[in-house]
């Protein structure tokens, strides 16, 4: 989890703390709906059931499923759900650190906790049906004296609990179809009273893409429902009504896109036609859609009267004419007047490949991820979707992303339902942040819009395993990369690519609320056989990590790098037992970093004196003495079984060390005496793990 | 006051109507009547149970009425929203697919993807979206599964007919 400065850092990267105020959300079930909302929005306690655990099976649906795969965290998962959403700058919530809890879903209707269990009866398993997961919210339907005997508001909610679904297969690691960090952010996101995203490629979106980010529209929610006392943030108005022949348009999808920016939100037009959006300055490209296509009314929680004021008219996906400007502080006016009739194009099974690349799977409807800084295709097929359609019928929304020309084609050997697809070959500049694009297709009257419906995340993470090294050598093994279980390592990006993180270097900023380093840093994550490593700074050139404790045991794992949602492909590393090294004054030399017995830098300047001690410092000592979590700081006392010569001299004496240093996450120490008979001057000093043989490279100490 | 909620699919894998068919223990054409509210024998959930007027069945026992149950609605001042549960409007005309739920309940099958409404042209329209995880056609292979998208919009009797074939098929299997 990240600490509280550092998610800010992370969301900058991921959003750049642009947004709007729109959004739709959860509204009481009385005849005066109000938004429903949680009063401690500024402290939320959630507990996970102890019984989640990597490794998880269940029988209760009636076949035996391994819930949570074996190399799955689940509890990082749901640590990381939560701090995504205590990361949005503009909005004023937080959950609080993650409890653990044996107790089930129950209600009691006063003190209740925030749940998040496997379904464990057959009233949870009724309750959670065919989902993945579902969330349960209790909230007061009028106000006044509530269940626990103080006064409550209509729409608090009581308390929230969130039921995964045991017949199915969930993991943190990409190695089942159902991403748990993923539902469990979407989950959460109820929890706080919001409804669904109209933009497809949200992790608010009424289906599963295992989108873990969250986008402008979330934070557009987030910043609404739980606006911070001061934001100082500049933002204008858009508004204006909806119309189809002068009749006003009653619960439309309405979208906000800025093609330079990224930036896009959706809300739904009121019953009189009429909507209003607070934006960021920009210029603006509004869609509205009826709620036939993807979304119905049904995904959005509309009453039965919103969802019959909806259909009353039929109308196309439109186009608004122009951009709406919006200043700071400034009120825009954009009314759209809507092209009447029913579309013919049907809802069109959306992916994307390499160019010409074979087609795997796809969703209907959309979304598909579009990595940047390449070519892809943007594969489309369903009805209308067809050899009549040319560049000129395809207009593409997103900064840097562009419809190349003569591109827009029919594959005739790649089909769906005996259907040949359309490919739509897409220009994507290479971009630093996620982001949404949409695409608006026309012909004739008729159109088709898929918005918000591509993610373009930033390119493809790019590295080799010789590029994983020790970070106080710079070395592997074996003219390969290497890590060791609990060692400090860095890791480079191929070179001519720098595609590991953002721009700027982005440190951690110490522990998180559970007392270890954070394993997300500016978008980046960096996972070993699917465990979450603990970050020290990244940025687009090198990561920097601690290497999990739990790769003890193997020869070879896993790296997977992820940044914004880009996840690199998986390099296969090989894993020490141990890899000691000292930490140098300089790259390529190999004075090491040493403090004299009283506590001054041992250097050619300030030797230490024949008999007394040193503590030199580096990293890779392996296995230790005493059992220390992957990102904690190291208890007093956690000794490795190494020994240690200087000049050639077994060192040791009656404080002799070597261990990890106290309080430091993988860092490690010798704690030496100087022999009585070493030489002076520069002198050569390597350390020993005795249980591999496994040795440092020389470094040098100054002895006088 | 019985609120009245959308039809969800939150976070819902997508079924193929023979997955759909498979699933429910009864396919039923009916009208929606009275519906009301309260806990489960648990008294973790409320939810809220619809009566159907049935005029037609198509797979399972026949019967007059069937009583539907999703979570989710009112009881006294507390609500309860559980995102994706199916909402009946009373004197809708629907074909619906029934889920035998552990709790004994019968509700619609696989979220929204269980409840066509038909309209006055006699054709079927699915109330919440879906989004399904598709395969491409297998060079030469012939694609046994029917997604659930070329229902939308068919007529309510070519729907009845083929639940009922695909019914008395998987009896043969049997």
């Amino acid at each position: 989890m990240l600490s509280a400065p550092i998610r800010k850092v992370a969301l900058l990267a991921t959003i750049s703390a642009c947004f709007c105020f729109g959004y739709i959300r959860q509204y009481t079930s009385d005849s005066s709906p109000i938004p429903l909302f949680r009063s401690d929005n500024a402290a939320i306690p959630f507990a996970l059931n102890q019984s989640v655990v990597a490794g998880l099976q269940s029988s209760l649906s009636g076949k035996n499923v391994t819930v949570i795969s074996a190399h799955s965290d689940p509890v990082a998962a749901v640590r990381a759900s939560m701090a995504t959403w205590n990361s949005v700058p503009t909005a004023n919530v937080h959950f609080q650190p993650l409890q653990s809890t044996s107790a089930g879903i129950v209600y009691q209707g006063c003190g209740d906790t925030n749940v998040i269990n496997v379904a464990a009866d057959s009233a949870d398993l009724s309750a959670v049906g065919g989902a993945l997961a579902v969330t349960a919210s209790y909230f007061y339907n009028s106000g006044g004296l509530g269940s626990c005997g103080a006064v409550v508001a209509k729409g608090a909610i009581q308390n929230s609990n969130i039921i995964v679904n045991p017949a199915y297969p969930f993991s943190t690691d990409g190695s089942t179809s159902y991403d748990l960090q993923s539902v469990i952010t979407h989950e959460l996101g109820h929890a706080l009273g919001s409804s669904h995203s109209s933009l497809i490629g949200t992790n608010m979106f009424w289906a599963n893409s295992n989108q873990r980010l969250l986008s402008s529209d979330e934070v557009a929610f987030l910043s609404t429902a739980y606006p911070p006392a001061s934001s100082g943030l500049a933002v204008g108005t858009v508004g204006g009504t909806v119309t189809a022949g002068g009749q006003p348009v009653a619960f439309a999808l309405i979208s906000m896109i800025d093609p330079a920016t990224g930036i896009s939100c959706g809300t739904l037009t009121a019953a009189d036609g009429t909507y209003s959006v607070q934006a960021p300055p920009g210029s603006y490209q509004l869609i509205v859609e009826p709620l036939t296509g993807v979304i119905k009314p049904g995904n959005l929680y509309l009453t039965a009267a919103q969802a019959t004021a909806s259909a009353a008219i039929a109308f196309q996906p439109t186009l608004a004419s122009g951009l709406a400007v919006v200043t700071a502080g400034g009120k825009t006016t954009a009314n759209v007047s809507v092209t009447t009739g029913t579309t013919t194009f049907a809802i069109p099974i959306v992916t994307t490949t390499a160019v010409n690349a074979q087609v795997s799977s796809a969703f209907i409807g959309g979304p598909a991820v579009v990595p940047s800084g390449q070519s892809v295709d943007l594969v489309l097929d369903g009805a209308g979707f067809d050899s009549s359609l040319s560049d000129s019928n395809v207009q593409v929304f997103g900064p840097g992303i562009s419809v190349k020309p003569g591109s827009v084609r029919v594959d005739p050997t790649n089909s769906y339902g005996g259907v040949p697809i359309l490919r739509i070959t897409l220009n994507v500049a290479a971009s630093p942040a996620q982001y949404l694009a949409s695409v608006f297709i026309s012909k004739g009257a008729n159109s088709y819009s898929l918005t918000g419906g591509l993610i373009v995340t930033p390119p493809t993470p790019a590295f080799t395993s010789k590029s994983v090294v020790n970070a106080a050598s710079y070395t592997g093994a074996n003219g390969n990369g290497a890590v060791s279980p609990g060692g400090i390592y860095s890791l480079y990006a191929t070179n001519g690519t720098s595609t590991l993180g953002p721009a700027t270097p982005v440190g951690n900023g110490g522990y998180d609320a559970y007392n270890l380093l954070p394993t997300s840093l500016g978008g980046v994550s960096v996972t070993f056989d699917g465990i979450p490593a603990p970050l020290f700074f990244v940025y687009s050139g090198q990561i920097n990590f601690q290497a999990p404790f739990e790769l003890a045991g193997k020869t070879s794992t896993q790296v997977v790098v992820n940044y914004l949602g880009s996840a690199s492909p998986a390099v296969t590393v090989p894993v020490l037992p141990a890899q000691p090294a000292f930490f140098t004054i300089t790259p390529t030399g190999t004075d090491s970093i040493a403090v004299n017995q009283d506590g001054k830098l041992n250097s050619a300047q300030n030797p230490e004196a024949r008999g007394n001690y040193v503590t030199i410092y580096g990293t890779g000592v392996g296995a230790v003495g005493c059992a220390i979590a992957t990102g904690a700081g190291a208890a007093a006392g956690c000794s490795a079984k190494d020994t240690v010569t200087i000049a050639g001299l077994p060192a040791s004496g009656q404080y002799f060390f070597p261990g990890l240093t106290p309080t430091a996450v993988g860092l490690a120490q010798w704690t030496v005496q100087i022999p009585a008979n070493a030489p002076t001057g520069a002198q050569t000093v390597i350390a020993t793990d005795t249980a591999t043989g496994l040795s440092t490279p020389k470094g040098t100490l100054y002895i006088k | 006051m019985i609120p009245v909620r959308g039809a969800f699919a939150t976070l819902v894998p997508g079924l193929t109507f023979e997955q759909l068919t498979d699933q429910s223990e009864t396919v039923v054409s009916g009208t929606v009547g009275r519906s009301w509210s309260d806990w489960d024998s648990a008294h973790k959930y409320i939810w809220t149970h619809t009566e159907i007027a049935i005029t037609g069945t198509h797979k399972g026992a026949a019967a007059k009425t069937v009583v539907v149950s999703e979570p989710g609605g009112a009881v006294g001042d507390t609500g309860m929203r559980l995102d994706g549960a199916v909402s009946y409007v009373p004197g809708e005309q629907v074909v619906i697919f029934l889920q035998r739920m552990p709790n004994g309940y019968l509700r619609t099958t696989g979220w929204g993807q269980g409840k066509y409404v038909v309209d006055s042209s006699g054709r079927v329209h699915n109330a919440g979206g879906r989004i399904e995880l598709v395969q491409p056609d297998a060079p030469g292979a012939a694609d046994a599964s029917t997604p659930l998208r070329t229902l939308e919009g068919i007529p309510a009797d070519q729907l009845r007919a083929r639940v009922e074939v695909r019914a008395r098929g998987r009896q043969g299997v049997r």
